[in-house]
């Protein structure tokens, strides 16, 4: 199981090398420029980009892939492992209603 | 412009000197663009419930499970992450860290294995435990009203033994060596 839950550690490197001003420490001051938005910002922007780019995580989990899937998302990637294509622009970005 | 001023170490002078304006403007440009993309989108970074319905849950359930996994309930994976920062003048105990040494804030994330961050919270004060945060996030009201399957049974997270075991978090045993029972 330990094999599966690193991939939230890497998520939290791949964050970093996208926006690497975050882990330049002295730059990041508590009350003196908004670094908690920064980061919670950043982390938004790293989702468009996984939407965007398929990387390293979707992949991981996609390797042989060939159940029976419960819903085909999209039947149009056929040759991608349907079952963990993140979601496009459009789907992850909506409104609350 | 944001995106320059996050990818690497930019001065604000530099940024002067690459988009030509002064850089208080770009600093109160960048800063504004960051609360304006917060205040539109911070509900994706809450639990989106409209995205992750449960047929989407029991989906990443099963690709957690083909990956050779023991648990087949388990749809996502919980961590907290420290981020250093700069020693602040007041009250720095309150954001020292004393087990891993260094100032700094805590965020929680759940991760999807489509690699969406599917939630964070945070920042706290680094000092706090992750199973505080836990509480503190109000996570586990959250998922009690939507992480289930279809069929109505629960779906856990997956964290590390810092947080517990209830219907929807679940953690390993604590322990380099994990005794044969445990292991069943």
């Amino acid at each position: 199981m330990s094999r599966v839950r690193i991939v939230v550690e890497w998520c939290f490197k791949e964050v970093l090398q996208l926006f690497s001003a975050l882990d330049f420490t002295r730059t990041q001051r508590l009350l003196v420029s908004p670094i908690g938005l920064q980061y919670s910002v950043s982390v938004l922007l790293y989702n468009a980009h996984v939407c965007l780019h398929n990387p390293q995580i979707p992949q991981y989990f996609a390797q042989d892939n060939h159940l029976d899937l419960p819903i085909p998302l999209d039947e149009s990637a056929e040759d991608q492992p349907v079952l963990l294509k993140p979601p496009t622009l459009e789907e992850y970005f909506h409104f609350q209603n | 412009m944001l995106l320059a001023r996050l990818a690497w170490p930019h001065r604000l002078s530099d940024m002067h000197l690459q988009f030509g304006w002064k850089p208080e403007r770009v600093s109160r440009i960048t800063n504004t663009l960051l609360h304006f993309i917060f205040d539109r989108w911070k509900h994706l970074l809450h639990f989106d419930s409209e995205r992750l319905t449960p047929e989407r849950l029991a989906m990443y359930s099963i690709a957690i499970k083909e990956k050779n996994a023991p648990l087949d309930t388990c749809w996502g994976f919980v961590d907290g992450t420290l981020r250093p920062i700069a020693r602040p003048i007041y009250g720095q105990e309150s954001v020292y860290n004393g087990w891993k040494r260094m100032h700094c804030l805590k965020y929680q994330a759940i991760i999807a294995p489509d690699g969406i961050i599917s939630h964070l919270y945070g920042p706290v004060e680094g000092r706090i435990h992750d199973s505080a945060v836990w509480t503190k996030s109000g996570m586990s009201e959250i998922l009690d009203a939507h992480a289930y399957a279809p069929d109505g049974s629960p779906l856990q997270v997956y964290g590390d033994p810092a947080y517990g075991i209830n219907e929807h978090l679940i953690s390993p045993f604590g322990g380099a060596f994990i005794s044969y029972h445990e292991r069943e």
